[in-house]
């Protein structure tokens, strides 16, 4: 009655009450689902993804159906190797984007430059179901953001060249001289095809070894004819619709749009000497005005059905266990075993041996270039 | 008693003489230092930080950046690459766009909007789509070949792509329009009854063009190779992508540093030499068109 007496009625007051009861855990960070589809309605969240054809399945099998299912105006935008610099060039309290994606390359900059915040991982429910070999190599930086997925190295070969994507050795075949294209940009992946081919020390290691080491697999590349050192997807693209090249390292961010356009005419696998990966992470950026919102896309980025749907029109390995093979990939890894015999990671540690000597080798990959290219 | 205000007069009106061309240039001057002088100040500075880690810079001041260029082949090759390329496709835009202006200036007033219309068209249209349609065009199984092997003209397919002849065409395309309207603009401003009296006078065509209409160009000529100097010099993707793979341009560079790297100071200071090699090349060529002619004055 004393409610009635200053205008705000009985009804009215248990309205605003079990309003409050449902705003309240979105507001403090922690709604659930049902709360938290009304609370984020609205809200918008910027994500990049890798740009180009990942960024392409992304929109439609995470951001779309996240959309749909919370009422949000997250969108995604493509990125490459500028984001940490788009995040340090903005001021600290307005960052351009509020989750990005970061390979090891990417993670290792970013945490350098104190650019991301951290998660609470303990609070996604999926985060328990996770491949261990995600948080492994990760070091300090796995508490930043989730990890989504691996990318890696694919072969792709044209059907009507005669090759086949069963072995990295392939870009040595008579048939691929003049005929292959590799990254031109980074250099640092084509020295991972002789890596995985040499047996002197386990997956990929040798490019993490000495100056003289890596000497080695640089002498390997020089015994290629290259067609055209590609600088980018699209160029990758062009040389191989072109008939310019025949035999590509491509990555799997790529794959899958490429084979799904151009299937009646390339093939693209995993060689079975495994291959040279990266993860793809998720990162909180420091400064985001939409914290709660993003904890709640990571925490949708590792549901089993958001997992599986961008599995099924993706190339990329997923960070979830119990996923099943989507049509388009039956050998899909399906255990914990069959991924560490099939990806190796160029890792954060990888990377401190690595990056001491990217001038140098740099410098050396241009020798290379000019010495093996056909364009 | 009346000397003293006259004096002051004269006084103020002189003050006033020697601030009014300052008040005036004041809002251009502005933009230029806000928009262009504080952030090639911002990149000189950034070129002496260091790059210890993988951090893109730490504050410092080190002679570094600019010590490791003097041992960089890389560098020195793809600073002469630049340079040449940016010379030879600047000449070759400066002789495309003088022709095409004067064939618009001497052209009836009806013809002039579709060429105007005609070389709008290169800016309508963003880099990186002008690149895929010479991805289209220059490889063997592109337009050219398709055209030339059609009309009998050669018999095997043949690929003009990534070769330096692609990236001079695809550079001089870029560069075109802002020449030509450079030029145009000069045309416009030409009194076309010089050319009837100099035919009066008994000069044919060439010694018109060489001894009238040359000189009155000459220096939209300059300003326009300028122009395109320094379009070309600063634009990396259009070699990068047209070109051979051991065409390594400045730019190119510039981006592996900055975005492959992650070396701001390195890149600051490829920067730096850069731009003050763009000055020097202007310095020269506004050296050499400053001499006044008697028909220019």
């Amino acid at each position: 009655m004393a409610f009635e007496g200053k205008g705000i009625s009985r009804r009215s007051a248990m309205k605003l009450a079990l309003g409050a009861t449902i705003g309240m855990p979105a507001i403090l960070g922690r709604a659930n689902v049902a709360s938290a589809e009304a609370s984020f309605a609205g809200e918008g969240l910027i994500v990049v993804s890798w740009s180009g054809n990942h960024e392409l399945s992304f929109r439609e099998a995470v951001v779309k159906p996240f959309n749909e299912k919370y009422g949000t105006k997250v969108e995604t935008v493509g990125g490459w190797d500028q984001m940490i610099a788009q995040i340090v060039a903005a001021p600290a309290d307005n960052p351009p984007f509020d989750l990005t994606i970061a390979d090891e390359y990417t993670t290792t900059t970013g945490m350098a430059q104190n650019v991301f915040t951290k998660v609470d991982r303990s609070k996604i429910p999926g985060n328990a179901n996770i491949y261990p070999w995600f948080d492994e190599n990760r070091g300090p930086a796995k508490d930043y953001g989730v990890p989504f997925g691996t990318g890696s190295l694919w072969m792709l070969t044209s059907k009507s060249s005669g090759l086949k994507p069963e072995s990295w050795k392939g870009f040595w075949d008579e048939k691929a001289m003049g005929k292959s294209t590799l990254d031109a940009s980074a250099f640092y992946w084509d020295l991972c095809i002789p890596a995985l081919l040499s047996s002197a020390k386990p997956g990929i290691d040798e490019v993490f070894g000495s100056p003289d080491e890596v000497e080695l697999l640089f002498k390997e590349l020089d015994k290629l004819k290259v067609a055209k050192w590609y600088k980018d997807g699209a160029e990758l693209t062009n040389l191989m619709t072109q008939e310019e090249a025949a035999v590509a390292m491509m990555y799997s961010a790529d794959a899958y749009g490429f084979i799904k356009q151009y299937g009646d005419d390339f093939e693209a696998a995993i060689p079975k000497e495994g291959t040279a990966s990266y993860s793809n992470w998720f990162m909180k950026v420091r400064g985001t005005k939409h914290s709660e919102l993003s904890d709640l896309f990571l925490g949708y980025l590792l549901e089993k059905t958001t997992q599986q749907n961008f599995l099924n029109a993706s190339t990329d390995f997923m960070s979830l266990q119990g996923l099943e093979p989507p049509p388009h990939w039956p050998s899909y890894p399906r255990n914990e075993e069959a991924l560490r015999g099939t990806y190796k990671l160029f890792g954060i540690d990888g990377w401190d041996k690595f990056g001491p000597h990217w001038d140098a080798y740099s410098a050396r990959m241009k020798e290379t270039i000019a010495k093996t290219t056909q364009g | 008693m009346s000397a003293v205000p006259s004096e002051m007069a004269r006084r103020r009106a002189g003050l006033r003489a020697r601030l009014t061309p300052w008040l005036l240039m004041a809002p251009a001057l502005l933009i230029a230092v806000a928009f262009f002088g504080l952030p090639i100040a911002f990149m000189a500075r950034m070129s002496f930080n260091e790059h210890i880690d993988q951090r893109f810079y730490v504050p410092g001041f080190t002679f570094e950046s600019y010590a490791a260029m003097l041992t960089d082949q890389t560098f020195r090759g793809a600073l002469l690459t630049t340079m040449r390329l940016a010379f030879v496709s600047s000449i070759v835009t400066v002789v495309v766009g003088y022709a095409f202006a004067m064939l618009v200036w001497l052209k009836p007033k009806r013809w002039r909007l579709a060429f105007i219309a005609l070389a709008l068209c290169p800016l309508l249209i963003s880099e990186i789509s002008i690149i895929f349609g010479w991805w289209m065009f220059f490889p063997k199984n592109g337009l050219l070949s398709y055209a030339l092997v059609s009309s009998g003209l050669i018999t095997d397919k043949v690929s003009l792509m990534y070769t330096e002849f692609a990236a001079f065409v695809g550079l001089t395309y870029v560069t075109l329009p802002f020449c030509f309207f450079i030029l145009l603009s000069i045309f416009d401003g030409i009194d076309k009854k010089v050319l009837e009296a100099s035919a009066d006078l008994g000069a044919g065509p060439l010694r018109t063009f060489r001894e009238v209409l040359l000189p009155l160009t000459k220096g939209g000529i300059a300003a326009a190779f300028a122009q395109s100097f320094i379009w070309a010099v600063g634009t990396y993707a259009t070699p990068s992508a047209l070109g051979p793979d051991t065409l390594w341009t400045i730019g190119y560079l510039i981006q592996e540093q900055m975005l492959g790297k992650h070396n701001w100071p390195r890149a600051a200071a490829f920067s730096i030499v850069l731009t003050i090699g763009v000055a020097l090349v202007m310095v020269i060529v506004r050296t050499l068109t400053s001499k006044r002619t008697a028909l220019n004055g």
